[in-house]
C-alpha cells in the first residue's frame, strides 16, 4: 500500500473508490450500447484493464476470477496465441493481456505456456522486431508485448529469439529528442516511449537511453492544467498519466513533473455519476482511462492504493511473487 | 470460424457472408483484426481484388475517426506490398507512391496528427528517397568527374529520366513546407518534413545502410548528444591544429599573390561579426542559387546557375548542397518562430534543425580538400582561419549557443520584451509570455547540447 506521505492538494476531489469498483463490475452489462459490440475485439484487453484497476483499488475479488479464467482458456488458439474474444484471431496484444490476468490470478496452470512461447517466437522478424500477428504489422508496441510476456513467463532465454537484434531495432527507433517512435523514423510519442523504455529496461539495455534528454522531453508533456499530453501541442489525456509517468519512473525522474497538479487533474476526470475515469474532465469514462488513471495515482503515491509496477503495469506484489528482479 | 477456419473461403456461402459482414465491420471498426484479416485472406486467395480493396479503403479513410486506426493503414500497406511483391528489393515506382501520398495528406487534414497516416507516409517517402539518392548521387559523381576533367561525362539524355526520380521527393519536401505554414501546431507534419530532409541529406547526416534488401533502407537519425559533443570536440582540436599551418600558408599566399585586400577583409571579419556574416553568406548563396536546380555545364549556364559559381556546389548529394539545405531550413524556421509566437511545435522543429546544422558543422573538417571543399563566404575553410589568433571559439561554428542567444535576443527585442526589463515582463500576456518561456527553454536545451551538461 502507498503510505500517507504524498502531498495531495486539499482542494482536489476525492477518489471515488467504490464507484469505480461498481463501474468496472457493470462493464459487461452494457449490451445495448453499440460501443460494447464495436469493442468486442478488445474484450480480453478490457478484462486486463478492469482486473488490474480493481487490484490497485484493493478490490481484487470484485470480479469472478474462475469465470474469467474459463473464458480466457476458450480464447487460446491451437498455435498458442490468444484472440481478443472467443473465435477472434490470435494477436500479440490480447496474448499479453491474457497472460497478465492469469499471472495476477496465479492461474497459469490453466493454459499451455509452451505454446504461448511458440506463438511469440514465431512472430519475431529478421530485423529483431515483432509482428502483431501472422499478417505482419510491426510496431514497437508489439515488441514490448512480446518481451513483457516472455519475461513474465520466464522464457526470455528461448533459443529461437535474438534479443540483441531486438535491442538494436529499438535503438533505431530512438529520435534526436531522446524519444521513441513506432518504427525507425517515427515521431516521438509518449506511448511509444513507454514501450521502448520498458523493453530496454527488461532487457537490461538502458544505457542506450539518454535519460536526461528523454526525461526533459517527458517533463515537457505536462500542461498548465496539470494534465499530461503525448506529443507537443496535443491535448492532455489521462492515459498519459501512465505512459509518461511510468517512463519517468523507469528513468528515475518522476520528480520532474508536478505531482499534486497531476493528481488533481486525474481526480477531476472522474465521472461522479457513473464512476470510472475519462480522458479529460467532462468527458465520458471508459475502462482504458480508468485503469491508467488509477495506475498513475498509485505511481504518484496516492494514499490507500496498492503499489503498481511501472514496467509491467501490474500489482507490484504480483511481480515480486513471481520473482522478477526489480530493475526499476 | 472454429476448427474448419482454414477452408471457409472455399465455401461460397460462407465466403459471401464473410465478405459482406467484414466490409461492414471494416467501415465501422477497421481495428477489428478478425474482419480485416479475413479480407487479406480473400485477397491472397484471389476472391477479392487488391486494387478494389484499396479503393474501398480510400472511402473508409474519409471517416475522420478511421484515420487514426492502425488497422486501416496496415491493411493498406499490406495490399500495396501484395500488389508490388518486389518492394523489398525494388522501391515502389514514384508514380505509385505519389498516388498514395495524396490519401495521407487528406487524412492529415481530416484528423490532424493521426499517427499511423504519417507513419505510412514516412514509409512511402523512404521509397522516393532510394530513387532520389541513386539519381542524385550518380549526377554528383558525374559532376565531380567533370570538375576534374573539365567536361561532363555520361549520357546527357539521362537528365530526362533523372527528373522522374528526383522530382517526387523534392515536391514532397516543398509540399511539407507549405503544409507547415498552414498548420503551425502540427508536430507530426513537421516531423515528416524532418524525414524528407533526412532523405535528402544522405550519408552526410545519417547513418544509413543502403543494402540490397529494401527493408534495410530506412533512414534512422542516430544522433546522440554524446556523439555530437565528441564530434564537436574533435573539430575544435583539428581547428587548433590547422591554425598554425594555415597561418604559414596564408603568409606565403599573400607574398606570392600580393593579396593585401584579402588580409584586410580577414581582419574586418574578426569578433562577433563573424558568426553573423557567415550566416548571411549562407543566405546570400541561397538567394543566388536555387536549391533544386539542374546541374549542367552548358556554355550558356542556362539553368538558373549563377555566373561563376562552381557547379559542384549545386550538385545534390554534395556536402555544400546539404549545408545549404539545412541553412535554408534554419532561416525559414526562425522566420516562422518570429511570425507565429507561442507555438511549441515550431520551437521543437528549430531544435531539430539546430541539431542537424551542428552535426554538419562537425563534419566540415572531414570534408576539407579536393572536390568536397565547403565554400562559405567564398573562402575555403583554411583561408578563413588563417592569421586570426583572437577569434572566439563560438564563431567557428555555423550555429552555437552564441548564435542562438543572438537570435533569441533579437526575437524578444522585436516583440518589445527586453531581457531584465521587469516592468515589461510583468505586462506580458498570452503568446508573448509563452514565446519568452519557449525561447528560454530553447536556449537551455541548446546549452545542454553545446556544453555537454
Amino acid at each position: 500500500m502507498n503510505d500517507e506521505t504524498t502531498v495531495v492538494d486539499a482542494s482536489a476531489p476525492e477518489l471515488l473508490l467504490d464507484q469505480h469498483v461498481k463501474y468496472i463490475q457493470e462493464l459487461d452489462t452494457k449490451k445495448n450500447d453499440l460501443e460494447y459490440w464495436l469493442t468486442e475485439h478488445l474484450r480480453v484487453n478490457g478484462l486486463y484493464w478492469g482486473a488490474t484497476a480493481l487490484h490497485i483499488l484493493g478490490h481484487s475479488d470484485a470480479l469472478d476470477q474462475e469465470q474469467i479464467v474459463e473464458y480466457l482458456v476458450k480464447c487460446q488458439h491451437d498455435n498458442g496465441g490468444f484472440g481478443g474474444h472467443i473465435d477472434h484471431d490470435p494477436h500479440i496484444l490480447s496474448t499479453l493481456s491474457a497472460v497478465q490476468i492469469l499471472i495476477t490470478y496465479d492461474r497459469l496452470d490453466a493454459i499451455q505456456v509452451d505454446k504461448v512461447v511458440d506463438y511469440i517466437a514465431s512472430l519475431q522478424n529478421e530485423d529483431g522486431s515483432f509482428s502483431g500477428d501472422s499478417w505482419g504489422e510491426t510496431d514497437t508496441r508489439f515488441i514490448f508485448c512480446a518481451i513483457n510476456c516472455l519475461s513474465l513467463l520466464k522464457r526470455l532465454d528461448d533459443k529461437r529469439l535474438d534479443l540483441q537484434k531486438t535491442i538494436d531495432y529499438v535503438v533505431r527507433c530512438r529520435n534526436f529528442d531522446g524519444g521513441f517512435g513506432s518504427s525507425p523514423g517515427g515521431e516521438s510519442h509518449a506511448a511509444q516511449v513507454y514501450v521502448c523504455v520498458g523493453t530496454l529496461t527488461i532487457l537490461g539495455a538502458m544505457h542506450h537511453v539518454d535519460a536526461d534528454q528523454l526525461g526533459w522531453w517527458l517533463s515537457e508533456r505536462q500542461l498548465k492544467n496539470g494534465g499530461l499530453n503525448g506529443r507537443p501541442e496535443k491535448l492532455e489525456d489521462v492515459c498519459y498519466s501512465w505512459w509518461v509517468l511510468s517512463s519517468l519512473s523507469m528513468l528515475k525522474r518522476t520528480h520532474w513533473i508536478d505531482a499534486p497538479k497531476l493528481i488533481r487533474f486525474i481526480l477531476e476526470a472522474q465521472d461522479t455519476e457513473t464512476g470510472g475515469i475519462a480522458d479529460r474532465p467532462g468527458n465520458m469514462p471508459d475502462v482504458f482511462h480508468t485503469v491508467f488513471g488509477i495506475a498513475g495515482l498509485s505511481l504518484l503515491g496516492y494514499p490507500g492504493l496498492v503499489a503498481v509496477d511501472p514496467v509491467y503495469c501490474m500489482p507490484r506484489h504480483v511481480i515480486q511473487r513471481i520473482g522478477l528482479t526489480e530493475k526499476h | 470460424m472454429g476448427g474448419a477456419s482454414m477452408d471457409w473461403w472455399h465455401d461460397p456461402g460462407r465466403r459471401k457472408r464473410v465478405i459482406e459482414s467484414s466490409m461492414c465491420l471494416m467501415i465501422f471498426c477497421p481495428d477489428s483484426f478478425m474482419a480485416v484479416n479475413a479480407r487479406k485472406r480473400l485477397v491472397q486467395e484471389g476472391y477479392l481484388s487488391a486494387e478494389e480493396e484499396i479503393r474501398l479503403l480510400d472511402t473508409v479513410l474519409t471517416f475522420p475517426r478511421n484515420c487514426k486506426s492502425s488497422g486501416a493503414w496496415h491493411h493498406r500497406k499490406w495490399l500495396l506490398c501484395f500488389m508490388y511483391k518486389e518492394h523489398r528489393t525494388v522501391p515502389l515506382d514514384p508514380l505509385v507512391v505519389e498516388g498514395q501520398l495524396k490519401i495521407c495528406q487528406d487524412a492529415a487534414e481530416r484528423y490532424p496528427k493521426c499517427y499511423y497516416a504519417w507513419t505510412m507516409r514516412h514509409w512511402l517517402v523512404e521509397h522516393l528517397g532510394v530513387h532520389w539518392w541513386k539519381a542524385s548521387f550518380a549526377r554528383y559523381e558525374a559532376a565531380v568527374a567533370a570538375d576534374d576533367d573539365g567536361k561532363m561525362k555520361g549520357d546527357q539524355g539521362q537528365k530526362q529520366d533523372d527528373e522522374y526520380y528526383l522530382t517526387p521527393l523534392e515536391k514532397e519536401f516543398e509540399r511539407m513546407k507549405r503544409h507547415m505554414e498552414r498548420n503551425v501546431s502540427d508536430h507530426s507534419g513537421q516531423q515528416h518534413l524532418q524525414q524528407c530532409m533526412a532523405q535528402l541529406s544522405g550519408h552526410w547526416i545519417v547513418q544509413r545502410k543502403v543494402q540490397e534488401s529494401m527493408s534495410n533502407v530506412e533512414v534512422a537519425l542516430q544522433w546522440t548528444r554524446e556523439e555530437l559533443i565528441s564530434r564537436r570536440q574533435r573539430r575544435r582540436t583539428a581547428v587548433a591544429g590547422t591554425r598554425t599551418k594555415a597561418g604559414e600558408r596564408s603568409r606565403r599566399m599573400r607574398q606570392q599573390e600580393g593579396e593585401d585586400n584579402q588580409e584586410e577583409e580577414r581582419k574586418e571579419m574578426q569578433g562577433g561579426a563573424r558568426a553573423r556574416s557567415r550566416q548571411s553568406a549562407i543566405r546570400g548563396q541561397l538567394q543566388d542559387l536555387p536549391l533544386f536546380s539542374v546541374v549542367s555545364r552548358g556554355s550558356s549556364g542556362g539553368d538558373g546557375q549563377a555566373e561563376g559559381s562552381p557547379p559542384l556546389a549545386l550538385a545534390r548529394a554534395s556536402f555544400p548542397w546539404v549545408v545549404r539545405l539545412w541553412g535554408s531550413e534554419l532561416e525559414r524556421t526562425r522566420d516562422m518562430v518570429w511570425t507565429y509566437p507561442g507555438h511549441e511545435s515550431l520551437w521543437y522543429h528549430l531544435r531539430f534543425v539546430y541539431y542537424g546544422v551542428s552535426w554538419l558543422d562537425s563534419e566540415t573538417d572531414a570534408v576539407v580538400g579536393g572536390n568536397r571543399e565547403v565554400r562559405i563566404e567564398d573562402k575555403d575553410v583554411e583561408g578563413e582561419q588563417a592569421g586570426d589568433e583572437e577569434k572566439e571559439e563560438d564563431e567557428e561554428w555555423f550555429v552555437s549557443l552564441a548564435s542562438e542567444r543572438a537570435f533569441v535576443e533579437g526575437l524578444l527585442a522585436g516583440i518589445g520584451i527586453g531581457t531584465g526589463d521587469e516592468e515589461k515582463a510583468a505586462e506580458e500576456s498570452g503568446p508573448e509570455k509563452l514565446q519568452r518561456a519557449l525561447a528560454d527553454k530553447y536556449l537551455a536545451w541548446v546549452e545542454r547540447l553545446d556544453l555537454g551538461h
